[in-house]
């Protein structure tokens, strides 16, 4: 019925179809190609194309810090042009790639003159296509901007992947071919031990919570006083969740609640501890969860205190207020203060209101100490300075400067307290800018009374990651911004600086079509459309060769139906035939698909964005398009013998046109008489 | 002799898919191509390094061999150099822009230097190229177009290294040469590239795409010469008896298959008129989902010239099916045709 050379069709149809999955889907793996030799690779998640994601190369050595990950390290990627010819250029540690650290070398490099600052090596198919033959010097192009870098090609290698289409030179040079700034990277590979831990860690498809800036709002106590203990809870996984804190004095658990967050938000939380006994108690706080965070702290529980406000500095012969207040801030009354200037000393009280009058009787350094019942004392030192001392004009300058903190963390502020004194008996304003790298940061106008002295204070902010001068006046402080993570060099701290910028992807994700911002959507749809209407193409073709068998043997199929065999005596009878041909023709395609497929990457056909298209089959890809192949040849066998089985026996005979009833044409009598 | 049955109909519609096919795809890379175009537009292509090729980097090369480009042209010397005390191969170049084409000045006398600010080299300095000289840094430069790792060295200083002759250079840098001069310059042996990379990047890039998509031409042709094929032989089969009846009353053989073809033309052109329709159908179709579904808007540009290529390769490919049994129909005798044998 059906003929052995409908195989050939078949054959053919499925040779196509194999080669055109294979192709396609070196084009869905085609994006590991950027990706390098990594098994992972972190990038922006912000960025729209490889070129243009940077992340911070100081996360490597974080990442090293782990003890799962074996390896990381950045990789610029960009693009430069040698002639008519563009390619990818991949900046990363050259050395590296001369000893074959980061990737198999299938063919040893071969390395043809000395290290070299600028030195680079070729992939083996790039150096065909651009002609090379190393060691030579090339001059290339910048990526976005007119730029010229001459590189000294020292050797060339093959792997058998995408690099083999690649100039590899270092970082420096390709972050000034694309303009990227040196604390930055395209991308950071990664290979683990673990995958799954760092698939876990890193992107996280349930709620993860990270604690962060746990403080006391006040570090000493007494006892039976609260202590306000504030912290930062951010849930940086990609779903809602909730998540137990717990708090534990020395050991012993004294504070337990959950927090809800949305994905993506933070929030600050604070709560009100009761501390028992004097002395320090080391505080810990920690989340629970798959991914537990602890911070300590300490704080400290004291004897009821004094604290002493009063100006620094006044003037001889006039009065001054000083205010005395409780360890909890309420006001102190009924206290003594006993003040020493000189020889002379004196005693007050304060009022209901803490508050005591002291006028000096003459010049000097002023001793206060104020003493209450059951408190701690407290002391302070007042300036009385004698204005006839002074120049009868205005001399203001700056005493002295201080930075609340040395280093902060990126994106936080600090405070500049800047002590001012104005050197003369005449009062008057004057500016003091505030230097940060020998620019104004801020500009503060200060007035001062005669001889006064008194601090002012600054905030310093959005200043970049790195090592600042801040300068006022003639004193400088520096200034330290780290990057968020380097506050706790852990995991929980790297995830928060970048768990919400960043993205992981293994090797092969990185969309390489995004690498010329083309939209996603069309390479997924392109890419799904000629696969599945190459199959459904390929199942047209032969279940069109095997109508047309079915209907050339339609006149066997006629009389066996008249002879009495039934549609499944006709199913029966065909589809084997259909089948055996199917497979055999099915067989015979996916071999030579494949084939195909080779020698078509073998020529270099396909290059997309620099680089050729790889046909590396495995077993699950062969599984897959085998079974793919198989399952069209089957079931067009099946349609062609559904096909056969509807034939009415006395149009088969006749070989009347489909859907044409033959009762309605002819007689059987007439039937029976046609030869 | 041709009715349009139902089998024709049939066959009409599957072609009719594959020219869909052909034209979906056609749209799908010809958008990509517009929005390669609209990117490609946000850059310029201003410079051009020339240089000469030679066996182990550019070549020095006379002036006067790039006289047509010379008042739009800035030229210069760039080779690697060994410096001693520092033991680093550094980049030295020199650079004469006389046409003031790049808008900068980098220029030292004698034997002194400037070097790159990314450049870690100060002090006496000994260059070993082809020959040694001794220079000496006395500050840095930066530039907007060379590296900051580079070396500024006088005119005198890289002619000695390089052993170059007065007029003698081995890059120039021109400004928008026209694609005539770009052509003179390739043909007498200059490489001539932009300055800027990205340009030609997507351009390799897009017209990868566009040739791995003329590759679904080869499936869609193939599947319509076999629809032809199946149909014709089909038809062949069931009309034997007019076969038989033509050739009887003396048709030849010419005749038969122009009568054949004629048919399979017919359902061929019906079948791709019918899948350019669905095809741009489709196309806008999958512009309107597909930009639901993804962030960015998804580009389709359907261009006629693509419309004709995919209703002629329909056609070719529907009258390359019709061959083999049309020529084969014309073998039988006109006896045999009229008994209208059927196979057992």
């Amino acid at each position: 019925m059906i003929r052995r050379r409908a195989i050939i069709v078949v054959a053919l149809a499925i040779t196509i179809f194999t080669a055109t999955s294979s192709m396609l889907s070196e084009l869905q793996s085609a994006p590991g190609a950027f990706a390098g030799s990594g098994d992972y690779v972190i990038h922006s998640s912000d960025a729209p194309t490889i070129f243009s994601s940077q992340v911070d190369v100081s996360l490597v050595p974080l990442l090293l810090s782990q003890e799962n990950i074996s390896e990381a390290w950045p990789e610029v990627v960009t693009f430069s042009a040698w002639g008519s010819e563009s390619f990818v250029v991949r900046g990363m540690n050259v050395d590296s790639v001369l000893s074959g650290e980061h990737f198999p070398v299938v063919r040893p490099l071969s390395l043809e003159t000395q290290s070299h600052l600028d030195g680079a090596v070729v992939g083996s198919r790039l150096m065909d296509r651009l002609g090379i033959f190393p060691p030579c010097t090339i001059p290339i192009s910048g990526s976005y901007a007119s730029h010229v870098e001459l590189v000294e090609v020292i050797g060339s290698f093959e792997t058998g992947s995408y690099l083999d289409d690649e100039l590899i030179v270092s970082e420096d040079v390709a972050r000034y071919l694309c303009n990227m700034p040196s604390d930055m990277a395209s991308l950071i590979a990664v290979e683990t031990d673990d995958p799954a831990w760092l698939e876990e860690v890193l992107s996280p498809d349930d709620a993860r919570f990270a604690l962060f800036d746990v403080r006391a709002l006040k570090t000493a106590v007494v006892v039976d006083e609260d202590v306000t203990i504030a912290m930062d809870i951010r849930n940086w996984g990609t779903a809602a969740g909730e998540v137990s804190v717990y708090i534990a004095d020395d050991g012993e658990l004294i504070d337990e609640f959950s927090v809800v967050l949305q994905a993506s938000a933070d929030t600050t939380v604070q709560r009100q501890i009761l501390l028992g006994s004097m002395g320090v108690h080391p505080l810990d706080v920690w989340l629970s969860g798959d991914f537990p965070a602890r911070t300590s702290l300490n704080v400290s529980v004291v004897d009821p205190y004094l604290v002493i406000a009063a100006p620094s500095r006044v003037l001889l012969g006039s009065s001054f207020d000083v205010a005395v207040l409780g360890h909890d801030g309420g006001p102190a009354s009924a206290a003594e203060i006993v003040f020493v200037v000189g020889e002379e000393q004196g005693n007050v009280s304060t009022d209901d209101d803490g508050v005591a009058e002291i006028t000096p009787p003459v010049a000097g350094l002023c001793m206060l100490t104020a003493s209450h019942v059951g408190y701690d004392d407290a002391s302070a030192v007042v300036e009385v300075v004698d204005l006839g001392t002074y120049p009868a004009e205005f001399l203001p300058q700056v005493d002295s400067f201080v930075l609340s903190e040395d280093v902060v963390s990126e994106s936080e502020d600090v405070e500049g307290v800047i002590v001012v004194e104005n050197a003369g008996a005449v009062g008057g304003a004057f500016f003091v800018p505030v230097l940060v790298d020998s620019s104004a940061n801020k500009v503060l106008n200060v007035s001062l009374g005669p001889a006064e002295r008194r601090s002012v204070s600054v905030i310093i902010s959005d200043i970049a990651v790195g090592t600042h001068t801040v300068q006022v006046g003639t004193f400088s402080r520096e200034l330290t911004v780290e990057p968020w993570f380097a506050d706790e060099p852990d995991l929980v701290q790297l995830v928060l600086r970048y768990g919400g910028t960043g993205v992981l992807s293994s090797g092969a994700s990185i969309p390489i079509y995004q690498a010329a911002k083309i939209s996603e959507g069309n390479v997924a749809v392109a890419l799904f459309s000629v696969g599945a209407i190459s199959a459904l193409l390929t199942c047209l073709a032969i279940s069109a060769v095997f109508a047309k068998e079915v209907r050339e043997g339609r006149r066997t199929l006629g009389i066996l139906r008249t002879i009495g065999a039934s549609r499944a005596h006709i199913r029966a009878i065909v589809l084997p035939q259909a089948l055996a041909n199917g497979s055999v023709g099915a067989v015979v395609g996916v071999v030579a698909g494949f084939l195909v497929a080779i020698l078509l990457t073998e020529f270099g056909l396909f290059v997309v964005f620099g680089h050729a298209l790889v046909f590396e089959p495995d077993l699950s890809l062969l599984v897959l398009i085998a079974v793919g192949a198989a399952m069209i040849s089957v079931s067009s066998a099946f349609a062609s013998a559904e096909m056969a089985a509807r034939e009415g026996p006395i149009a088969s005979i006749k070989s009347l046109e489909p859907g044409i009833e033959a009762s309605e044409q002819m007689s059987l009598e007439e039937m029976l008489s046609d030869d | 002799m041709f009715k349009f049955t139902p089998r024709a109909r049939s066959t009409s519609w599957m072609i009719a898919l594959c020219t869909m096919f052909i034209v979906a795809s056609f749209s799908v890379v010809s958008g990509l191509q517009t929005s390669m175009d609209s990117l490609i537009g946000n850059f310029e292509e201003e410079y051009f390094l020339v240089t000469y090729p030679g066996d182990d980097g550019p070549s020095l090369f006379d002036r006067s061999t790039v006289d047509a480009v010379d008042d739009q042209a800035a030229y210069g010397i760039f080779s690697s150099a060994w410096a001693e005390p520092s033991a680093v191969t550094v980049t030295a170049f020199s650079f004469a822009d006389e046409s003031a084409i790049m808008g900068e000045t980098l220029a030292v006398d004698g034997n002194e230097t400037l070097a790159g600010t990314n450049l870690a080299i100060s002090g006496y300095v000994t260059l070993w190229a082809e020959s040694s000289c001794s220079v000496v840094v006395a500050g840095t430069f930066s530039s907007a177009t060379f590296s900051p790792s580079w070396l500024l060295c006088s005119r005198e200083v890289m002619a000695s290294l390089t052993a170059a002759g007065e007029s003698e250079y081995n890059f120039a840098i021109v400004r928008e040469p026209t694609s005539e001069q770009v052509s003179a310059l390739q043909a007498d042996g200059f490489l001539v590239q932009p300055m800027v990379a990205i340009l030609g990047f997507l351009e390799s890039g897009i017209d990868g795409i566009q040739s791995a998509a003329l590759w679904v031409l080869l499936p869609s042709s193939f599947v319509v010469a076999v629809l032809v094929y199946s149909f014709l032989g089909s038809e062949v089969a069931d009309k034997r008896r007019e076969i038989g009846i033509l050739k009887a009353i003396g048709a030849g053989r010419r005749r038969l298959v122009t009568y054949l073809m004629a048919d399979a033309f017919l359902i061929t052109a019906w079948g791709a008129a019918l899948g350019l329709a669905l095809g741009i159908i489709l196309s806008y179709g999958i512009a309107t989902v597909a930009s639901h579904i993804f962030t960015s808007v998804f580009l389709i540009e359907i261009e006629e010239r693509l419309l004709l290529l995919a209703f002629g390769i329909t056609l070719l490919a529907g009258v390359a099916g019709t061959i083999i049994p049309a020529v084969r129909s014309t073998y039988s005798s006109p006896v045999a045709d009229l008994k209208e044998v059927g196979r057992f």
